[in-house]
């Protein structure tokens, strides 16, 4: 972005800030605000914390610059260079391109400090600018497109990788879930945009000892996200754990259940609620349809089908 | 065509050119035709063959959108009543009346029925499909001469499964050693149900028959004996069944006198969800001029009663609700489980007058 300078701005002027700036600007961090304890954290050098304390504040500011509001780019900016080091957190160059473009967008969403001088803003955009260059030209142009997606989702907590269910490969990356058996490659599945993956793995649900003939285990991958939501008429904000199972049928992932099972008033980070797994349980019946059920008060409960024609 | 082939065809369900007459579309509604060897003795013609035109019909009553079409055939294969040529079938546009929807060009086998005084019509209830679909109707057909071994009823017995915390069940798998009774004009047979849950019994003669569930204790003994018929000794029936466990509960609702309250709405809810205001998965009964209540037809599982329990998505509630013994909180209702074939008195429920 190159904006006209001032008149009264000399060339002397100029030249001794930009000097300064490009100085100042070296290092690709940003000067740490005490006072928070994300950045009190990261002074500290505890970088896990930090990036735990950090993933929240950057999901709350997708709400404020959906509103339209103005965003401070430091939260995400100092996260996206936790990702792209790999430092208290798992190294990530498609999360820390994300982030850095998030960054980007907070400054943007901010009007130019009426003290500041025009260099001095000017700089600011511009080295904005270049740091979402350095952490996103290297990505490929699919990883690029992954980052376009995971902006405003970001998934902190996937890992990328494969998981082995039944004799397939699945690939999983920040655009979805990818069979390696299915050629040539398609569409991956949208992870439905959660903001923490609490969960993903391969799962594959046997039949009871009383199956009918016929009846086979069937294989999935399970996904446990929480989604950022903000419910219609309630001001307040609320994190959806959402589970979602993607079946195995024939050559094809698809998703086959996609529930909202509880919410929690503040970030629950990538995390799976500590009584959960108690709480939560998943059998297949005699003919081979899978009955879930969530104890509470009240229990949520459901089914995941057979496939038409599978029936037993 | 004679008059019990025109029944059947009615009793196919295959209405299609009546309903375009109507100045809506409806939505389709009829029975499917069952397995080939069904399909094919309800038919009165069968045959395939390459679609060469289809024109929608002029005239009549409403939007022409609506107007039934003619398709033009040029049969290479008749199985039933065709001979290569062309043939003209009428059906419906396509549009929630039944009638399927044809591509020019394309090849298809063909169920068409006569329909007075003159002409074919056919739609999506029949067993009509691209040619490429339609290798089991084809092995079918082009066996039939060869056959003469006497009719044949066949189906499956399921299991119907439903939670009282649940609105709809599902297939919970096939019963094994249920009983099936068949009656035909001169025969009766008995079999047993195998581990797929599948039933057969052959060498049927023509005419109708009647085939008879013998239900296992615990199951809802209701509607299991249907009349099918055998038209040709080469014909089948298929006759599927789902079997539901069922109990019933009973009980009083009386006043705080202890007078019976007759026209009193009872529900059933499943205690898990009590106290909820889930919705009335289980319908409600109404008492009797003698206060007495009845559930004939529970799903098993572990139930409270009550009055004003439920509440419909989207409804007020009607009032406070009260569980059996006579209590407000859900947490100190009387808590009954009813078992597969269980009769249970439940006991009285005592409404005050608050």
């Amino acid at each position: 972005m190159r904006r006209d300078l001032p008149w009264h701005v000399s060339r002397i002027q100029q030249s001794v800030l930009t000097v300064s700036l490009l100085a100042g600007l070296a290092l690709s961090v940003p000067a740490v605000a005490a006072g928070q304890p994300w950045a009190d954290a990261y002074k500290a050098g505890a970088y896990a914390k930090a990036a735990q304390l950090l993933q929240p504040i950057v999901v709350e500011q997708v709400q404020t610059l959906g509103d339209g509001q103005a965003s401070d780019p430091a939260p995400a900016r100092h996260l996206a260079v936790l990702y792209a080091r790999g430092t208290g957190v798992g190294r990530d160059p498609v999360l820390a391109c994300t982030l850095a473009r998030f960054s980007d967008m907070a400054l943007h969403s901010r009007p130019p400090d009426p003290d500041q001088h025009p260099l001095t803003y000017k700089a600011t955009i511009d080295e904005s600018e270049q740091f979402v260059r350095r952490n996103c030209e290297a990505l490929t142009k699919r990883e690029q497109l992954a980052a376009g997606r995971s902006l405003g989702c970001f998934a902190f907590g996937l890992r990328e990788g494969t998981l082995a269910l039944g004799e397939h490969t699945v690939w999983v990356d920040r655009l979805g879930l990818r069979l390696s058996a299915s050629e040539p490659d398609p569409l991956p599945i949208d992870m439905w945009c959660s903001q923490f993956v609490a969960r993903l793995e391969a799962r594959t649900i046997a039949p009871p000892a009383d199956a009918a003939p016929g009846v086979v285990p069937r294989a999935f991958v399970e996904l446990l996200g929480w989604q950022r939501v903000q419910m219609a008429g309630d001001p307040s904000i609320r994190y959806v754990l959402t589970w979602t199972m993607f079946e195995l049928r024939g050559t094809k992932l698809e998703p086959v259940a996609s529930e909202h099972l509880l919410s929690v008033p503040s970030g629950p980070g990538a995390a799976v609620p500590p009584d959960f797994d108690t709480r939560f349980s998943v059998e297949m019946i005699r003919s081979g349809h899978i009955r879930w059920r969530l104890d509470g008060a009240p229990p949520k409960r459901g089914w995941i089908m057979l496939a038409e024609g599978d029936s037993r | 065509m004679t008059t019990s082939r025109w029944l059947r065809t009615i009793l196919a369900g295959v209405s299609l050119l009546l309903v375009p007459l109507a100045d809506r579309a409806l939505a389709c509604s009829c029975m499917l035709s069952g397995p080939p060897c069904q399909a094919a003795w309800t038919a009165d013609v069968v045959f395939s063959g390459t679609v060469r035109t289809i024109e929608r019909i002029e005239g009549g009553p409403g939007d022409p959108v609506f107007h039934p079409v003619r398709v033009t055939f040029d049969v290479d294969r008749g199985y039933i009543n065709a001979r290569s040529g062309v043939v003209e079938v009428t059906t419906g546009p396509g549009m929630g009346d039944c009638g399927y929807r044809f591509a020019a060009g394309r090849r298809y086998l063909v169920y068409a029925w006569k329909r007075p005084p003159s002409g074919l019509s056919t739609g999506i209830c029949s067993r009509t499909r691209p040619i490429e679909e339609a290798a089991e109707d084809i092995t079918y057909l082009s066996s039939i001469p060869a056959m003469a071994t006497g009719g044949r009823v066949f189906g499956r017995v399921n299991e119907y499964r439903r939670d009282p915390a649940e609105e709809r069940g599902v297939d919970y798998g096939p019963l094994e050693g249920v009983t099936v009774s068949v009656q035909g004009p001169t025969m009766q047979k008995d079999v047993v149900t195998d581990a797929h849950g599948r039933f057969e019994v052959t060498n049927l003669p023509v005419g109708k028959a009647t085939v008879t569930l013998v239900a296992p204790f615990g199951f809802d003994a209701r509607y299991l004996t249907r009349e099918f018929d055998i038209p040709d000794l080469r014909s089948c029936s298929a006759q599927d069944f789902t079997l539901a466990l069922r109990a019933t509960a009973s009980g009083t609702v009386v006043d705080e006198s202890g007078r019976p309250v007759a026209g009193v709405e009872v529900d059933a809810v499943a205690a898990e969800l009590a106290g909820f205001d889930p919705p009335p998965y289980q319908y409600p009964v109404k008492t009797d001029e003698r206060g007495i209540f009845e559930f004939d037809h529970l799903p098993p599982g572990t139930y409270v009663f009550g009055v004003n329990l439920t509440k419909r998505p989207g409804a007020r509630r009607s009032g406070t609700s009260v569980f059996l013994p006579g209590v407000a909180a859900a947490r100190d209702a009387a808590v009954i489980e009813l078992k597969a074939g269980d009769e249970t008195v439940v006991g009285v429920l005592r409404l005050s007058r608050r």
